[in-house]
């Protein structure tokens, strides 16, 4: 069970972080039942848009609830400030607030951008935090929110349906790792788009989380590691970034990793008693998935990863096993139409590198960008795969390879627990 | 005559078996300094080598990126290059306390020399051994940086990142020894400055262009080309 400190203990020094002028805005707005941040509406075009979506929806879905919208303070619009009363049962504040616009696994920004919604919401004493990263519609809220709000979730995360070549990070790395780790298949860990309870919001506030201002791991797991209620809500495609994502792949790649093995350096007393996972309830029908078949080009990422063969050996080595860096060495000798590399091989490779990670074999940035001509190695070898498979195998794909992230965790446990273990 | 030569060549004889006598305590001083030295070196190694091999000092040297350490130690062991460097410092002080019983001003000069000396070659072995640690870094992150972006000249950038590094500093550190004078200073600026001149030229004048070329069609062509299909993010 969760442990929670109370309310009282340190709602004085949440409500002393907010700047001044914010605590006079919520001196004047009083309270609220639900909190909505919208960083992404950086200009008052944007967050008239998005009010103008949002307010219809508010009077059915929330009835006599007061909603306060939380924005960057860098977008001003024409009713700011003003208590709204919608159709005479809800009341929409606009609070402006120093916020970034969340690219999806821009850690940073996404970290502060739910502290500041969770200190402002627990200021105003709100029951429910929603955080609309990417997403801006009246379903997208009333989706997320409503579990939170009357089945009593402490999260609620979308669940969407992606295109076979989509979130190839969180596919291949993250969903099928944070599975086997943390025992929760949880789609979408690093969900920019998510509703939490007051329960969550403590937790997540409390003086250990807060510690430094770096993410140490993401919400959604300290959901799970608190054994809080999760829950996913089917949505359909993850709606494009609202920021452009960077082109630097081996930044975006390293700056991912270094969240999750962060992560799991600290969470290892609560996923090594883990064994297998268990599905989380799912809201919503799953959306029909079109049949995609365009042939992969995936010549440049077999290149980049033979290159990585011929220089970065050296490097792989110090983290990689003897084993596993021969199969490597196999896979860049294969030609395009053999090109596969097998599940076991790249659990592997994940599982040596978190171990490297934690050991600190060399520096940790070099460590994780060094991956990236494997991760390429894997994204060639799975595209090959299902560049013609329909939706229902692919999805059968990924959970073979969530199984075998989940059969071979007794290695890493092992590693993890004795690391000058033989290791062939 | 005879008579003469007779007394010549005893009081020589005399002079050396005395010089000689004279000599023998500081000698066999000397060979008792140096005997007692390298046990008390072989001990204090011994211990050494043992306590650092106890603590893992060669992976832990590893972790801090100190790595380079390693190629410069003998059997690739850092551990043995400290047991080994304490090893010899305990007979040069037993040599030197040997060469005491011999002459004390000789070995008073000598220390002076040493000891004015010492500074500078401390701040010069650190120079070295920090020139190598950030060589080692930055050719590592740029062979890195270099394979990811596929660039076929990585291995080449990263090696010529890593040894300008080392013979600026190597530079620095003879300076700070006093070995060369002008001369390193000289070949420094003539190397540096032929560099840049080559570079300068060779982007002003000529390959503008085939550079700019050649990284767009490596990096951002190939991005934009992926980008479209694969969404990593």
């Amino acid at each position: 069970m969760a442990t929670l400190i109370p309310a009282e203990e340190d709602s004085l020094a949440v409500s002393d972080i907010l700047v001044p002028e914010a605590k006079e805005h919520a001196d004047r707005i009083g309270g609220a039942d639900l909190v909505l941040a919208l960083p992404s509406c950086q200009t008052g075009e944007s967050l008239d848009a998005a009010v103008g979506v949002l307010r219809p929806a508010l009077p059915a879905f929330l009835p006599n609830q007061r909603v306060v919208i939380l924005h960057p303070d860098t977008a001003t619009n024409s009713t700011e400030g003003n208590a709204e009363q919608v159709g005479g049962e809800a009341s929409v504040h606009l609070f402006p607030y120093p916020m970034s616009p969340v690219g999806r696994y821009q850690e940073q920004s996404l970290y502060q951008d739910l502290r500041s919604l969770l200190q402002v919401g627990k200021t105003l004493g709100a029951r429910t935090y929603v955080m609309m990263g990417s997403e801006t519609s009246a379903d997208g809220l009333r989706g997320l929110a409503e579990p939170v709000l009357n089945q009593g979730y402490d999260l609620a995360v979308p669940l969407y349906s992606h295109r076979k070549f989509d979130s190839l990070i969180n596919s291949g790395i993250v969903y099928p790792l944070t599975r086997a780790m943390y025992g929760a298949r949880l789609h979408y860990p690093m969900a920019t788009d998510l509703a939490l309870s007051a329960r969550l919001a403590e937790q997540f506030l409390q003086p250990s989380s807060a510690s430094g201002q770096n993410p140490s791991s993401w919400i959604t797991i300290k959901a799970v590691c608190a054994g809080l209620q999760v829950c996913e809500v089917r949505r359909d495609f993850a709606p494009a970034p609202s920021v452009s994502e960077p082109t630097d792949l081996s930044a975006s790649l390293a700056e991912v990793l270094s969240t999750l093995f962060a992560g799991l350096e600290r969470d290892a007393v609560f996923w090594q008693k883990v064994r297998g996972s268990r599905t989380v309830r799912a809201f919503g029908q799953p959306s029909a998935l079109p049949a995609e078949t365009a042939s992969a080009d995936v010549h440049e990422m077999i290149e980049t990863f033979q290159r990585g063969c011929k220089d970065l050996l050296e490097i792989w080595a110090i983290a990689l096993s003897p084993v596993t860096l021969l199969d490597l060495k196999r896979l860049a000798k294969l030609p395009q139409n053999k090109f596969q590399l097998a599940d076991s091989v790249w659990v592997h490779v994940i599982y040596d590198f978190i171990l490297g990670h934690r050991q600190r074999v060399i520096s940790r940035e070099h460590l994780l960008r060094s991956m990236t001509p494997i991760y390429l190695a894997w994204v060639a070898s799975y595209a090959l795969e299902v560049q013609n498979a329909s939706p229902g195998a692919v999805e059968n794909r990924m959970e073979r390879l969530c199984i075998a992230f989940e059969d071979l965790k007794p290695y890493l446990l092992s590693q993890w627990r004795w690391p000058d273990r033989f290791n062939p | 005559m005879w008579n003469q030569v007779q007394l010549a060549l005893n009081e020589s004889t005399t002079r050396v078996i005395t010089g000689f006598a004279k000599l023998l305590p500081g000698l066999v001083a000397f060979l008792v300094a140096i005997l007692i030295s390298i046990l008390i070196a072989s001990v204090l190694g011994f211990l050494l080598r043992r306590s650092l091999r106890s603590i893992s000092f060669d992976a832990k040297l590893s972790s801090w990126e100190l790595s380079g350490l390693s190629e410069i130690s003998p059997a690739r062991s850092p551990t043995l290059l400290v047991s080994r460097f304490v090893y010899w410092c305990v007979i040069l002080v037993g040599a030197l306390i040997g060469i005491a019983a011999f002459d004390a001003t000789l070995t008073e000069q000598m220390m002076m020399r040493v000891f004015g000396y010492f500074p500078n070659f401390l701040v010069a072995v650190i120079l070295v051994l920090l020139g190598n640690v950030i060589a080692r870094f930055l050719a590592r992150g740029v062979l890195i940086g270099a394979v990811n972006m596929n660039l076929s000249y990585g291995r080449l950038l990263s090696l010529g990142v890593k040894w300008l590094v080392i013979v600026l500093t190597s530079a620095m550190a003879l300076e700070h020894l006093g070995i060369g004078g002008k001369i390193v200073d000289l070949a420094f600026a003539i190397l540096f400055g032929g560099i840049v001149l080559a570079l300068a030229l060779a982007v002003g004048l000529g390959s503008k262009d085939l550079v700019t070329r050649s990284l767009e069609n490596q990096t951002i062509q190939r991005t934009e080309k992926t980008e479209e299909q694969f969404r990593h993010l």
